[in-house]
């Protein structure tokens, strides 16, 4: 063997103590990134399980594609799977059902196993044959006598849309019903969903599906799918695209982008978040772990001196620390796979149960062969990293300085190179043996530096996130405070909200107060002239950079289209001193924020008349509002009031954002021309209520009873003050969980190279204590001596983090608007100083402990200079 | 013909108010197969000239010149070099690796450049050293004169053509010293090695061939003792 390596394999056998320091370093550092590794693959897997779950397993969607080319699509090369969905037929119901019909959809088998349809069951199967039919939830509400299993006798037409008309053809069959799925449609198509099963062999050539696609190659989704359009034929829409779409957000998180989204996708951001995070770890551990090979190497300076004196290169040196660095690690990295994992289990699942309720599902621990080679990797750097520092100081060391020891003194602890301080306070209170704990511990600054950094940085790390969510917690807080209305409710089905669901909830008994709108972002485009002299005196739409977008000397502003129930729109006028105009009637609200940069909430507040608008006036508005909207429709509108202020109805636009009231059907008209993405999701409704103090779950729960029933449970969303108030505490308490499961981490380590340093201190001045003894300090001086360097010792690590930890809070407290004094009262203090009295305990623990053996020491012995 | 030869050697320790002066420009010149005693009072430089010209502390000022090379030119690598080849050391308080048994402690020069000593030479080496029955010890298993002769194996192994001591006895009995001070004087009558020796024992200083006495880092008498 090598000689270099066989003397860091001896030294390490030799050096236990440092060896198990270093090796329980490296330990929590791996399973810190071990842990680090698997949470981002558990939350990728959650969020990509998530995704198919909700949207189903597939890449591109391929539209109207006739039946006679399905063999051309699943035949080419870049195709994995092929799921189809379409030859929807209306079925004809026998007398006696409250609807006449069901609206039905068939899917092959790869669909059925692919998509989310399966996931809304709530009764029953799948179908797995033709003739067999899974209905929507209605259809048993409104028609108890049938169940799953019966049987209807049905006649069978084609085109759900058209299924109204007469002169349609008949066929008769029979369906048998095996399941129960929770879906709705709007009441206006007077029939049940319901999905079915087809073979696509069997389909008619002439007849149009849907083909959603798996692709071989992901990645190449975007270039591919547009040529498999093409080459089967399918014709380009007026925007020159071909109908296809593609599920982008599963895609994204695959890593895979349409040209020029990768900016404005999340994953991105959290992959380089994650990159941060593991960066800023692997650094902080590398820090850590120097300081304990540091350790080790000061050790071992006057061999590494001799090893140099008789001709031990540079290099060789170095490779001796790298080489401890290597034998040490391998065991602890391979160990951290294992208890990561554990830890990560353990901390996920308590994160899971506290947040589950607010997300609705648990979190899975994934922990992939790949994550586990990466997070070695990232550990074996980090320990190189770590290792690197000591290697280069002890390679550049002068072999007689090193021989004498000298270099421990001169360059890592300065004992010999500073004069000694005075300490008037400790000399006064603890006379000489004051002083020379005070000396002490400043002549060991370097060695405990590791020690203090890591645990001052445990303490900010729990305590500043503790602080942000506290900070964030009292803005939420004074942001639920200020909003109007208790209960919220989103419905969206795609379509028109049905007329009977708006009734209903607008007639819940305890309402204090309802508001119904939608609204749809598009935008006008005016001049520099049209802007108010208030507006142009607070910095106009040039300070407004980002939110206005300047072209040509015009600036287009964003407008929200707002849609209102006619009574409700009435009111606003009455109230404006105005009548409706006889067609394209819109109350526009002209305000703008005077100070939009500004904390204060008052402040933010003022406005000043946005535009230079009057009543009359006819404004030009587009639905293409940015420069990726893909729907170009223009639409005028005339203004029949100008309102200084948002009415009350539970919508705050942004800064700079023109808000434009029209009477909910001409807000429908005008979103029916939309592109069909936009006018989709424009369907929105927002319901808000007022409620009286206490009774607002009671409220949200009946308007859920009654969404539910009219709804799928995908197709609305309620939520009251108190259950938001609530969820935020529990993500708030399951965050914190994870942050102070990561910071107790770093808390052992700290622990970990405080023990070791004060350790090897201790030992190095087993002579110095036993020639303060052979001077006639006694037992108890010497405990003392050693108590009050435990204490100044302990205190390091609070001195520092406190103030960094102070910065922070008062840094959230600005930034979010929050008085300190509310802040103080929501920060759990309590927990400060319980970390502040454990630190204290710990460290003078550790020190009385080890302190023992040099009180017990035979005063001879260790005088003697033990030099070989 | 020399073998060594310092010009305006200078040593300094310390900045400011705090400097010592430990060598103040001194000449030296040795000839090859030469024994050279060097004594002095503690604290006058003869240790810092012995570390100087073994490459293990780098001059303030001045040239160390060996076989006509100045290796106060040297990078770290090439001085490792040095050190290993061409110079042996040997120290009061010996300074072998206490992991490494005796046999690896002495052939640890060669061992770091990756080669194994002849069989031949390291017999002849350890048996001069009557440590035969003593290889695989370690040197904590050693007594004090013990130690010193494995140092002095370590700095014989690569044959250099310079042994630098610095008191190898002072740390000894009379037995051991004498001992010692044989092998030295037999390694620079059987190798031809030059020896430079430090030493405050006046008996072992007129074993050398010249006595060079330095104070406060000078040069102040240099004589032969024996042609």
């Amino acid at each position: 063997m090598n000689i270099i390596r066989e003397y860091s394999l001896d030294q390490v056998r030799k050096n236990r103590r440092t060896s198990v320091s270093i090796i329980v370093a490296v330990l929590i550092a791996s399973t810190f990134l071990c842990t680090l590794l698997v949470f981002a693959q558990s939350f990728w897997n959650q969020m990509v399980q998530q995704e198919i779950y909700i949207g189903g397993d597939w890449d591109a969607e391929l539209m109207d594609v006739p039946a006679d080319r399905l063999g051309m699509v699943r035949d080419n090369a870049g195709v994995k799977a092929m799921f189809v969905k379409g030859d929807n037929q209306t079925a004809f119901l026998p007398e006696g059902t409250a609807l006449p019909c069901l609206l039905i959809q068939n899917c092959d088998s790869g669909y059925w196993d692919a998509m989310y349809e399966k996931n809304m069951l709530l009764r029953g199967r799948i179908p797995q044959a033709p003739g067999e039919v899974v209905v929507s939830k209605d259809f048993f509400l409104q028609n108890p006598a049938y169940g799953i299993g019966d049987t209807l006798a049905v006649e069978i037409g084609s085109n759900v849309r058209t299924h109204m008309e007469e002169n349609r053809q008949k066929d008769t069959a029979s369906l048998t019903i095996v399941g129960e799925l929770d879906v709705s449609v709007s009441s206006g198509y007077e029939g049940y969903l319901a999905y079915g099963f087809m073979e696509p062999e069997e389909l008619s050539p002439d007849s149009e599906v849907v083909v959603y696609l798996q692709m071989e190659r992901r990645g190449k989704v975007y270039m591919a799918v547009p040529q498999i359009a093409e080459a089967i034929g399918l014709p380009k829409d007026e925007y020159g695209d071909y109908p296809c779409r593609y599920h982008a957000a599963l895609l994204a998180w695959h890593g895979v982008y349409a040209a020029g989204s990768f900016f404005q996708s999340d994953v991105p951001k959290l992959f380089f978040g994650l990159l941060l995070a593991a960066g800023a770890s692997m650094a902080v551990f590398a820090y850590i772990i120097r300081g304990a090979f540091g350790i080790s190497a000061k050790q071992k300076i006057h061999q590494l001196g001799i090893l140099k004196s008789v001709g031990a290169g540079p290099k060789q040196i170095g490779r001796t620390v790298i080489y401890e660095a290597c034998i040490l690690s391998v065991i602890p990295i391979l160990l951290s796979m294992i208890l990561g994992y554990f830890f990560s289990v353990g901390v996920l699942s308590a994160y899971s149960s506290m947040a589950s309720e607010v997300f609705g599902s648990r979190m899975e621990v994934s922990f992939s062969p790949a994550a586990a080679l990466m997070a070695a990797v990232l550990s074996f750097v980090t320990v190189l990293l770590a290792a690197h520092g000591p290697a280069k100081q002890m390679s550049k060391i002068l072999p007689i300085e090193a021989v004498r020891r000298e270099q421990y003194s001169i360059a890592m602890c300065g004992r010999t190179s500073k004069k000694a301080k005075s300490h008037p306070i400790l000399a006064k209170h603890f006379g000489f043996l004051g002083e020379i704990a005070a000396n002490s511990v400043n002549a060991g600054k370097k060695l405990y530096h590791t020690c203090m950094v890591t645990l001052s940085l445990c303490m900010l790390l729990a305590f500043g996130f503790l602080a942000v969510f506290t900070a964030s917690d009292i803005s939420n807080s004074q942001a639920e405070n200020r909003n109007h209305f208790d209960v919220n409710i989103t419905l969206g089905t795609g379509e028109r909200i049905d007329g009977e669901l708006l009734a209903e909830l607008k007639a819940v008994p305890g309402v204090q107060e309802t508001s119904v709108y939608a609204r749809a972002n598009c935008a006008v485009w005016f001049s520099g002239s049209d802007q108010s002299a208030e507006f142009l005196q607070a910095g106009g739409f040039d300070a407004a950079d980002g939110y206005i977008v300047e072209r040509d000397g015009r600036y287009r502003v964003t407008c929200v289209l707002v849609g209102m129930e006619q009574d409700a729109y009435e009111s606003v006028l009455r109230e404006a001193g105005a009548e409706a105009l006889p067609e394209s009637s819109a109350i526009i609200v002209n305000s703008v924020a005077k100070n939009p940069g500004a904390r204060d909430y008052e402040a933010m507040q003022e406005t000043v008349p946005y535009l230079n608008l009057r009543q009359g006036q006819r404004v030009e508005l587009t639905e293409k509002c940015s420069d990726d909207t893909q729907g170009d429709y223009e639409f005028a509108v005339d203004v029949a009031a100008v309102i200084p202020s948002m009415p009350k109805i539970g919508l705050a636009p942004s800064f700079y954002t023109l808000p434009v009231i029209v009477p909910m059907e001409e807000y429908y008209a005008i979103i029916g021309n939309f592109s069909d993405e936009m006018e989709v999701y424009n369907y929105r409704n927002y319901v808000n209520y007022a409620v009286p103090d206490g009774m607002d779950e009671e409220i949200q729960g009946e308007a859920e009873r009654i969404c539910s029933a009219y709804l799928g449970s995908s197709d609305f969303m309620a939520s009251s003050k108190t259950e938001r108030m609530r969820n935020r505490g529990r993500m708030t308490g399951a965050t914190m969980f994870v942050v102070c499961s990561l910071a107790a981490l770093f808390g052992v380590v700290g622990i970990s190279s405080v023990l070791s340093a004060i350790l090897n201190s201790l030992g190095q001045r087993r002579k110095e204590f036993a020639m303060l003894r052979s001077v006639g300090v006694d037992e108890k001086g010497i405990r003392r001596l050693l108590g009050m360097e435990g204490f100044l010792l302990s205190v390091r690590p609070i001195l520092i983090g406190l103030p960094l930890l102070i910065i922070v809070c008062a840094a959230q407290c600005y930034m979010m608007g929050v008085p300190i004094v509310e802040f103080l009262c929501a920060f759990p203090v309590w927990a400060l100083l319980m970390y502040i009295v454990l630190v204290l305990l710990v460290i003078n623990g550790i020190y009385m402990l080890v302190s023992k053996k040099i009180r017990d020491d035979v005063i001879v012995e260790a005088i003697k200079d033990d030099t070989v | 013909m020399d073998i060594l030869r310092t010009e305006g050697l200078t040593r300094q320790y310390g900045t400011g108010q705090t400097m010592v002066t430990a060598l103040d420009h001194v000449d030296l010149q040795v000839e090859r197969g030469q024994f050279v005693a060097i004594i002095g009072a503690s604290g006058s430089g003869k240790s810092t000239l012995l570390h100087l010209l073994g490459g293990v502390d780098r001059p303030d000022g001045g040239k160390i010149f060996v076989e006509g090379v100045d290796i106060a030119t040297f990078g770290e690598e090439r001085l490792a070099q040095y050190r290993r080849r061409k110079v042996g050391l040997i120290y009061q308080f010996y300074n072998l690796i206490p992991t490494l048994s005796v046999k690896k402690n002495i052939c640890l020069p060669m061992l770091l450049d990756n080669k194994e000593p002849g069989k031949e030479r390291f017999d002849d080496i350890v048996r001069t050293l009557g440590l035969e029955d003593r290889l695989e010890h370690l040197p904590g298993q050693l007594s004090g004169g013990q130690q010193q002769r494995a140092a002095i194996g370590r700095a014989l192994i690569y044959q250099p053509a310079i042994l630098l001591a610095d008191e190898p006895t002072g740390n000894l009995d009379r037995k051991n010293t004498e001992e010692i001070i044989s092998l030295l004087k037999l390694s620079n009558r059987q190798y031809k090695q030059t020896i430079l020796l430090i030493t405050h024992d006046e008996s072992v200083a007129l074993e050398a061939d010249r006595i060079i006495k330095i104070e406060d880092g000078k040069i102040i008498s240099d004589k032969a003792v024996r042609p």
